[in-house]
């Protein structure tokens, strides 16, 4: 059994001009917990959504467990979709309002036919929502019923149903208070190590990715520009990108706060649909020189567990 | 608990409760049709023609002395089963290509929408003048008429909806536990759109008993000797003058009716538009 | 000390619904010094906003407004709407969270900040176009002649909360009242609010409000920290002294639950987030005592429940610190708090 859970090879998602993904090799080991942060319009919810083909790949490949995902036919498909699960970033949206959360953690089982029969699945059902942290008893109730937080544990909860193995995580937090974050965080935790899980856990918010992630990947413009070991990645950055983005991360320690140094980025991010000739990241890189605007650089290695693609560790070109 | 909920916000005016009240009796007139009515609806008495109200009479009798009170009573079961069939007919056209269109998009969507706008670009009453024309006067056919007619209304406002639900992330969801599209649309598309289609169900009830007065008084809807509001209000043209009743009855029935339906449609727009419900609610707070 | 250029006392404000009173903010109190910058801390629902927006009159009908809040020593509450429309812009400016709602689409960016500047004295054509390129190239946003004939759509969220900058600079006020200003937008972008704005308070000698559920971002640009809880300020003082000891098991639960970015642990190597159990409470159905005492890790004694603590200083502190809480002085760190 390969150590690798997900693998994508040159993997692009264009819709139409727009290049949301537009390269992108990337590994997913079993058990582990890879972190994928980037700003708004960086392409890391596509990524998560292709991996799962619930968006086409443009090019590339997708593999889930050794087999092709880009090419699976619908019994391929189907058992995928038993073996992933995603959980959304608005847990407001993410559930249909007309059915009982006790519908919606069971309907991975009803489509898989796992748990057969009423009380089967009923049970299931009450066992999932006990694993989440919510009462079996308000099974019955409808989503507007409950808060962000509980309705993030149903959410949870149905992901959990089918037993999957990979777990796309896309922005879990985002839309809950910082009390409520803290709850959830614990539980995808303490959920991975029970389960044993593989996550890909998709988020804006650094800190809270360095919380949970053994690997981090840093993405910008379509392309993961950093990969490495969490603890790397925020204490030593290989690439400017990064180390810009660790250092806008406010610290809750107001002395050391002050005393940081936060290198602030000019300009905006460019489009996605005109991405900038060589390094995407060259005109807002404070350390730009010459290869940057002419070659177009691949992520290799920094160091061990970390790789950048930046020419300050060696000019490269795709 | 919602539906109860609902039925609530619903009632608590008095125009909603009212119109419910009037749609109530209404159904109940139409079941209980020739047990009410108190004389033969089809039976003339040619010594009692043309009598204005009295006790006997409440409404008046018509030119053949048929009553007018019974004729009004038996159309009303006329009325409203044209009104039912003929919405349900489009209704399940409707939504069935709304959401075909609407879920599918592409091809299957130009496809059906630009058939419907065909539809659409002809004058109600012509394209249901022009189907009875082929198939032939008579009160199912003008059921299947009315119903042609309005189905693309509901495709319309199904598809509407459905390309809004389409994008709901409980769809994605869905999609993402491994759903097919059938299950998609089954368990979660459509229960999200009725709103607006009970809203249109209602409203073209209205429309549909309209049209089948008007089919029937231009000849090709109900026909003689069997009661329809319609038809009587064609019949009693020719009398106004010497007897207003016969006009004045059905036509008001035809009135209370219709305005019944839209003010319940009315209501039942309010109540179920998710933006009116929270201001109705009025706690609204956030901090 | 210089008189304050922003004094709430006291203020209270509740919205008739149809379920009673929800009494959103109940009796808050601060202070606001020119060149200073005092942060609202709260969660959704705290009452935060709600007592900014009530300061210029932009509430809704249904809030019934009480207590008093004066500007450079006169009185807002309850004056007309006339009045206060002066206040707003020329006295206090505000920047709202979602750049893009707040300013209108159909209008181009020299049309918006001319509305602002016209409001507050005669200008000529010539004039707006001139002071508008100013105040676009003050808050940083290059080639401004050209950036006013843009319309909102056309800008980034970066560059649209620059041009809602811009408007609220437009009437030279004396505080500037943030309202979740940078929680819309991506961190490299809120770093370069962040730095703009503490470049204008300097400039200016602005004070500034800054409203937000960032303890990250309140550390790094506040003076004093006020932190809201069901309404009520349960905890206020220094940035230093409030981060450093945190008194009430409200803030030092707060604290506990961020996880922080340059912690050298591996995420296995970490302990859990603090977390509080439940949820803020309904402002229509306040828990009697202590509104915290439900969801309170310290909580020991009947009197929580019953009598509401008052803001009393915190045993032992040499600077102004105030906490709302019977176990105040009980500070031994939370579980985490403390711990990094």
């Amino acid at each position: 059994m390969s150590d690798v859970l997900v693998r994508a090879s040159g993997l692009r998602v264009h819709f139409g001009d727009v290049r949301a993904v537009d390269g992108v090799d990337l590994e997913i080991r079993r058990g582990e917990t890879l972190g994928l942060v980037g700003e708004s319009g960086c392409g890391k919810s596509t990524l998560g959504n292709a991996l799962l083909r619930l968006v086409e790949p443009t090019d590339g490949t997708v593999e889930f467990d050794g087999a092709d995902v880009t090419a699976a036919g619908r019994r391929g498909l189907r058992e995928l979709r038993r073996r992933t699960a995603m959980i959304f970033q608005d847990p407001y949206a993410s559930l249909d309002p007309r059915r009982t959360v006790a519908e919606s953690i069971g309907e991975p089982l009803a489509i898989h036919k796992l748990h057969r029969g009423r009380a089967a699945r009923r049970a299931r059902v009450g066992e999932l929502m006990e694993v989440v942290g919510l009462d079996p008893r308000l099974g019955g109730r409808y989503p507007h019923e409950f808060s962000g937080g509980q309705r993030q544990r149903v959410g949870i909860a149905r992901a959990l149903a089918g037993e999957p193995d990979f777990v796309v995580c896309d922005e879990p937090i985002a839309s809950l208070d910082v009390s409520v974050q803290a709850q959830v965080v614990n539980l995808l935790v303490r959920l991975q190590r029970e389960f044993g899980l593989t996550y890909l856990f998709v988020s804006h918010d650094l800190a809270a990715v360095r919380q949970v992630a053994d690997r981090v990947a840093v993405m910008y413009l379509g392309r993961v520009v950093e990969l490495g070991a969490g603890t790397s990645v925020s204490s030593a950055p290989a690439h400017p990108y990064t180390e810009a983005l660790v250092s806008a991360v406010p610290v809750p320690e107001p002395e050391r706060e002050r005393s940081r140094r936060r290198i602030v980025l000019t300009g905006d991010v460019p489009s996605p649909a005109d991405p900038p000739s060589g390094c995407r990241f060259r005109t807002r890189c404070p350390k730009v020189f010459e290869p940057c605007p002419d070659h177009d650089p691949v992520l290799q290695p920094t160091g061990p567990e970390q790789a950048a693609a930046c020419h300050l560790h060696g000019v490269t070109d795709r | 608990m919602r539906a109860g909920e609902t039925l609530r916000l619903l009632f608590r005016g008095p125009t909603a409760l009212a119109a419910a009240a009037v749609l109530v009796l209404l159904v109940l007139t139409a079941f209980l049709g020739e047990r009410l009515a108190p004389y033969d609806a089809t039976g003339t008495d040619v010594s009692n023609r043309l009598q204005g109200p009295s006790a006997d009479h409440w409404f008046g009798t018509d030119e053949l002395g048929r009553d007018v009170l019974s004729r009004v009573i038996l159309g009303a079961e006329v009325s409203l089963r044209v009104g039912v069939v003929a919405v349900g007919i489009s209704l399940v056209a409707g939504v069935l290509i709304g959401l075909l269109a609407g879920y599918y998009g592409r091809w299957v969507d130009d496809v059906l929408m630009r058939l419907s706008d065909v539809l659409f670009a002809f004058p109600a009453m012509l394209m249901a003048i022009a189907v009875l024309a082929i198939l032939g006067p008579g009160s199912t056919n003008a059921m299947i008429a009315i119903g042609i007619v309005y189905t693309p209304i509901f495709a319309r406002i199904t598809r509407a909806s459905v390309l809004s639900v389409r994008e709901e992330v409980y769809v994605k969801a869905a999609r993402s536990a491994g759903a097919g599209d059938l299950r998609i649309i089954g368990r979660h598309v459509l229960p999200n759109v009725t709103a607006p289609i009970i809203v249109q169900t209602s409203i073209s009830l209205a429309f549909a008993i309209l049209s089948e007065a008007a089919l029937s008084f231009v000849g090709l809807g109900t026909q003689p000797p069997d009661p329809s509001w319609g038809r009587m209000l064609s019949e009693g043209r020719g009398f106004v003058e010497q007897a207003w009743w016969m006009a004045v009855f059905p036509g008001l029935a035809i009135f209370v009716t219709v305005l019944a339906f839209n003010v319940l449609g009315d209501a039942l727009r309010d109540v179920l538009d998710p933006r009116q419900r929270q201001a109705m609610a009025g706690t609204g707070v956030t901090a | 000390m210089t008189a304050p250029v922003l004094a709430v006392d006291d203020l209270h404000v509740a919205f008739r619904t149809r379920r009673g009173p929800a009494r959103v903010v109940n009796g808050l109190s601060f202070e606001l010094h020119p060149g200073r910058t005092l942060a609202v801390v709260g969660e959704s629902g705290s009452g935060k906003s709600v007592s900014s927006l009530a300061l210029l009159g932009l509430l809704p009908g249904t809030a019934d407004v009480r207590g008093s809040a004066t500007f450079d020593g006169a009185e807002l509450i309850g004056r007309s709407e006339e009045e206060l429309r002066k206040v707003r812009g020329a006295g206090i400016g505000m920047v709202f969270q979602d750049p893009m709602t707040s300013l209108n689409p159909v209008l181009t960016v020299e049309r918006q900040i001319g509305e602002a500047l016209r409001a507050h004295e005669k200008v000529s054509d010539d004039g707006v176009r001139s002071r508008a390129a100013e105040l676009l190239t003050e808050v940083g946003i290059p080639d401004a002649k050209a950036r006013l004939r843009a319309y909102p759509h056309q800008l980034s969220g970066g560059m649209r909360q620059r041009v809602m900058i811009a408007i609220a600079l437009a009437g030279n006020p004396k505080v500037l009242v943030a309202d979740e200003a940078t929680t819309a937008l991506d961190v490299t972008v809120q770093a370069q609010i962040l730095e703009l704005i503490e470049r204008l308070q300097d400039e200016h000698g602005m004070g500034v409000v800054w409203i937000t559920h960032d303890l990250g971002v309140v550390a790094g640009i506040a003076d004093h920290v006020v932190v809201m809880y069901a309404g009520r300020c349960v905890e206020e003082g220094a940035v230093d002294e409030l981060f450093g000891r945190p008194a009430h098991p409200y803030t030092r639960g707060l604290l506990g639950a961020l996880p922080v970015v340059d912690d050298p642990r591996p995420a296995r190597a970490r302990e859990e987030l603090t977390t509080m159990p439940g949820l803020p409470p309904d402002p229509v159905e306040l828990p009697p005592g202590c509104a915290f005492h439900p969801r309170c890790p310290v909580r020991a004694d009947a009197r929580c429940a019953t009598e509401p603590p008052p803001l009393a200083p915190v045993p032992g502190s040499a600077v102004a610190h105030r906490a709302a809480s019977f176990y105040a002085d009980s500070a031994a760190p939370a579980d985490g708090g403390d711990a990094r």
